[in-house]
Formats: structure tokens, sequence, C-alpha cells
């Protein structure tokens, strides 16, 4: 399986040079204006990392990479198995960009002594942690189910449900702390932070994301089964 | 259904790649009661018209899609059950060879070696040069006979048991084409490997199979070793009074004009002793001919 992620990596590392010209430089627009858009800050990671695992799946499906794949010496399942962890590390990798940027553009441009920037807090870092994985819990099973063009299209529905039923959900629990998203997922996060501490919210975020991608990794494995090439 | 033909050279009887009352059905189509085998050592052509069934044959063999019924055995082993041992012995090569565009072939060697314990690096190295390939090339920028190329030297590089090539000549040209021939006569002459090629060009597998098997329809209507088919199957020409019903009989297919009968025998011996002293000629069929005739009757 470790081997099917060091090809996926491979797959996507040959467009690093992307990181250096798009991806870092685009952080520094909400960090630049954080005052007034650090609330978009949590959502550019959630979009880059999306559009790291979505470009993934959209290169197998570009190069017609379904027949290689399965003509190499691996099961179906650990093709499924595989792709939730390149997922995750590329969440993880765009985390790590992400707050890499935002910690040089805070330690740069703002005056010392001044609080550190709501929008960049280790709360919202779980939160992005718990958005990814309710994003990648949505979006794999629909992929491994139908495909890269009809599983994103019914992936994009999906999530943009979620998203919607999540900022009303917020919505209706009061107005959102500044600097952050008034979505339900950032809600309640940031309210287990403040209920429990980081360290008990970060287990519990971590460990009910784990589940949740579980299952939904079980559910994608059983959609690529039946499916045909 | 049809006879499983088994031969022995140099005391190897063992099939390599057994298929036994294979079925698969999709809504439009059927893969029926499909039985075959290749012992370890040889080659073996899979032939058929378009949409006969050859491509689903390899799709089910690489466990792309589902059997419906009937047993596949790679080396004794089940493509389902034992899908990682089974494909570590498989270099497929298909029609369209399709890898990451956006990678070299040197770079998809990395990633493919990865997969297999008896990777040779050395040995995709030489093959990359031998089939004059640009190494840091990137796959989207070959053309289609360079990726096949490229394909195949990424099959040969593991040290396959069984290669399966889908339609390998297409986009060849004749120089490569007759060395690619030659090679895979090679690998197999150790008696380690097999070769399973599946193409309606029947002319790259009259010298180089041993064993043919003829789909039509989802069916396997004929599955012989080479020298079966040079003994038993002929093609008969003659006057339309050829026709009789004792000929009739002896022959798989026919097609018939006003002033010539021309006519396909599965037993040519037979027919040959019929025939005797009328004014007919009965000749070794290709096999194109046997594709050609087999069924025909008009």
């Amino acid at each position: 399986m470790l081997t099917l992620v060091r090809k996926d990596i491979a797959v996507v590392a040959a467009f690093g040079w992307l990181i250096v010209w798009l991806v870092a430089p685009s952080y520094l627009v909400p960090a630049i204006a954080a005052a007034r858009t650090g609330r978009v800050y949590l959502w550019v990671n959630v979009a880059f990392a999306a559009a790291a695992i979505v470009s993934v799946c959209l290169l197998d499906a570009r190069s017609g990479a379904d027949r290689f794949i399965h003509s190499l010496p691996v099961t179906r399942a650990d093709v499924v198995r595989a792709r939730y962890v390149t997922a995750i590390v590329l969440a993880i990798g765009v985390l790590g960009i992400g707050t890499a940027v935002g910690v040089i553009h805070v330690l740069a441009a703002a005056p010392s002594g001044e609080a550190w920037p709501r929008w960049l807090a280790p709360d919202v870092g779980l939160a992005y942690v718990v958005v990814m994985a309710l994003l990648i819990a949505a979006y794999l099973p629909c992929y491994f189910r139908w495909g890269y063009g009809a599983g994103t299209i019914v992936a994009a529905v999906l999530l943009a449900g979620l998203v919607i039923a999540g900022d009303v959900a917020g919505g209706a629990m009061g107005a959102a702390p500044p600097g952050l998203p008034r979505g339900l997922a950032v809600r309640l996060t940031v309210a287990a932070v403040e209920r429990w501490g980081l360290v008990a919210a970060s287990i519990a975020g971590v460990a009910g994301g784990g589940l949740l991608l579980a299952a939904s990794a079980a559910l994608a494995a059983r959609g690529y089964r039946d499916r045909q090439f | 259904m049809t006879p499983v033909p088994a031969i022995v050279r140099d005391g190897m009887a063992e099939p390599l790649l057994e298929f036994r009352n294979v079925s698969k059905r999709y809504p439009d189509f059927a893969l029926d009661d499909v039985s075959f085998s290749l012992p370890r050592g040889y080659i073996g052509g899979l032939i058929g018209p378009n949409g006969a069934g050859k491509t689903t044959i390899v799709k089910l063999l690489l466990n792309l899609v589902g059997r419906d019924g009937g047993w596949i055995t790679v080396a004794g082993l089940d493509p389902v059950d034992d899908e990682v041992t089974v494909k570590r012995r498989i270099g497929f090569v298909h029609e369209v060879p399709s890898y990451y565009e956006h990678l070299s072939l040197d770079a998809i060697g990395r990633v493919v070696g990865r997969f297999y314990l008896d990777w040779d690096r050395a040995l995709f190295a030489s093959l990359l040069r031998e089939f004059d390939l640009p190494a840091r090339s990137r796959f989207g920028s070959l053309s289609r006979g360079m990726r096949t190329k490229g394909a195949l030297a990424l099959a040969l590089a593991h040290r396959a048991e069984l290669l399966v090539l889908d339609e390998p000549t297409a986009g060849l040209d004749p120089v490569f084409r007759r060395a690619l021939l030659e090679r895979l006569s090679a690998y197999v002459a150790e008696g380690r490997a097999s070769v399973l090629i599946s193409t309606h060009v029947t002319s790259d597998l009259e010298r180089l199979a041993d064993f043919i098997t003829y789909v039509r329809a989802g069916r396997v209507v004929l599955s012989a070793t080479r020298d079966e088919l040079a003994e038993r199957w002929a093609l008969v020409r003659g006057g339309p009074a050829l026709l009789d019903e004792e000929t009739r009989g002896l022959l798989a297919g026919y097609e018939r004009s006003a002033h010539a009968v021309t006519g396909l025998t599965s037993d040519a011996p037979a027919l040959r002793r019929l025939l005797s002293g009328r004014d007919a000629v009965v000749e070794r069929a290709t096999l194109e001919d046997i594709m050609f005739y087999m069924g025909r009757s008009c």
C-alpha cells in the first residue's frame, strides 16, 4: 500500500513548482488583509488541499491509469486505502505550507507584542483537520464508485449541500467569533477546544476524523470492488 | 465444452494459464463457457474478429472485470483470490498503453519498479536503449509505437512469467515488429515464461504461436496447437461439383460462387482421401482462412 502512496506522491510531485509559484503566494492575499479576511484563511487551506486531492484523481483519469494501476500487483482494497493515505498526507502538507506562510507573514509584518492573529490559532488548525476529514470522507467514496467525472460531480453536489447546511446551522448558533468562519464544523471545534482544552479536543477531533475516514474507506472499497474497467 | 489442449514438451505439461468454462455477461454481450490453456514455455495466440471477446478475456485475467462463472488459474493460483501474487507474475502490454502522461519513462520505471520483487533496473535501462526510447521524454509525447515499446520494456524488466499482450503490434513499424516477435520467441525459449498474444492480425501468429484459440461472438470455436492446425485444417478449392453431400459433411465452412467453391475443413486427411482423383486442390489453411471461412456457408 505504501508503494501506491509513493506512486501517488511521485505523480503529483512532478507539479511541485506549482506550490512555489502559485500556492504559497496565494496565501499572502488573505494573510495581508488578515484583519478583514482572516476567516478566509482556513478556506484557502481547504481549497488547496481539496484541489491537490482532486488533482491526483484527475491525473489518474486523464492518463487512463486505471488499467495500468490494476495491472500492478495490488488489490483494489490497497488502491482505496492508499488513496486515503495520500489524501491525508496532502492535507497535512497543505496545512504545513499554509501555516508556514502565515507564521512567516505574521512574524515579518505584525508589530512586536501584538496578540497572535485569531485565524492562525491552533483551534483553527484543528477545525481544518475536521473539515478535511469530512471532505475526504465525502469525496473519495464518490470517486471510487463512479470514477473521476461523475464521482466528482456527485461529491461536489454533496459537499455543497454540506457546506450550506453547516453554514446555516453555524449561523443559527449566533454570531461567529471575529476572524473565524461561522460554519458548524468550525464552531463546534472551537467550542470543543474552549470546553475541553486543546489537547483533549485534538484527540477527540483526530479520533473522530479517523473513524469517519475508516468508515468512508470501507464504503469506497465496496463501491470500487464492483467497478468494471 | 471446447477441449483444452495439453501437450508435453521437455517433460512439461503444467498449464501456466488456464481458463475453464469461464463466463462473463454484459447487457449486450456475453462471454460463454470459455476454456483454453497455455503451458509454461509456449506462446499462445488469442484470435478473433473485433468485438469477439478477446479483450474481455484479458480483462478477466487481470481482474479488471469480475467473472460470472468458471475458473481462471495462473500457475495454479486464482487471479481473484491471489491477486497480488498472480499479478507479480504477469506483465501486461495494453493495446493503447496508458501511464502518467507527464512522467518520463525513466520516472515511470522508478514508480513501477517498486511494485515488483524481481524488478531489474539495469535490464529496464538496457531495454530502453535497445528499443531506442528516450528515457527522459514525457510519456505523453511518445508515438503510439514508442508507447508500446515502453510498455513492453516495463513488462520485461520484472521478468514476468506470463506476458499478456493485447494487440501489441498495432502502431509498430515493420522492423521493430519483426524484432519484437523474435524477442518473444527468445523470451519463452528458456521454458520459464509464456506469452499470450491477443490480436486480430493473424499473420503475426502464423509462425510464432504454439497454441491458437479462436474466439467468436464470445465463444471459443477452436483451440488447438499450431501442429494440430497444420495437420487437420486445410483449404479446398474446386468447381461447383465439389460441394456434394459427402464433402459438405467434412467442411467447417465454405464460400460458393457460380464457378468455384472454396471450403475449410478440420479433417484434412479425410478430405484428401475423399477427393483423391477429383479435380480439387487441398492446401494449408492460414489462420486468416480459418477465421474467414469457419461457419461460413454462402
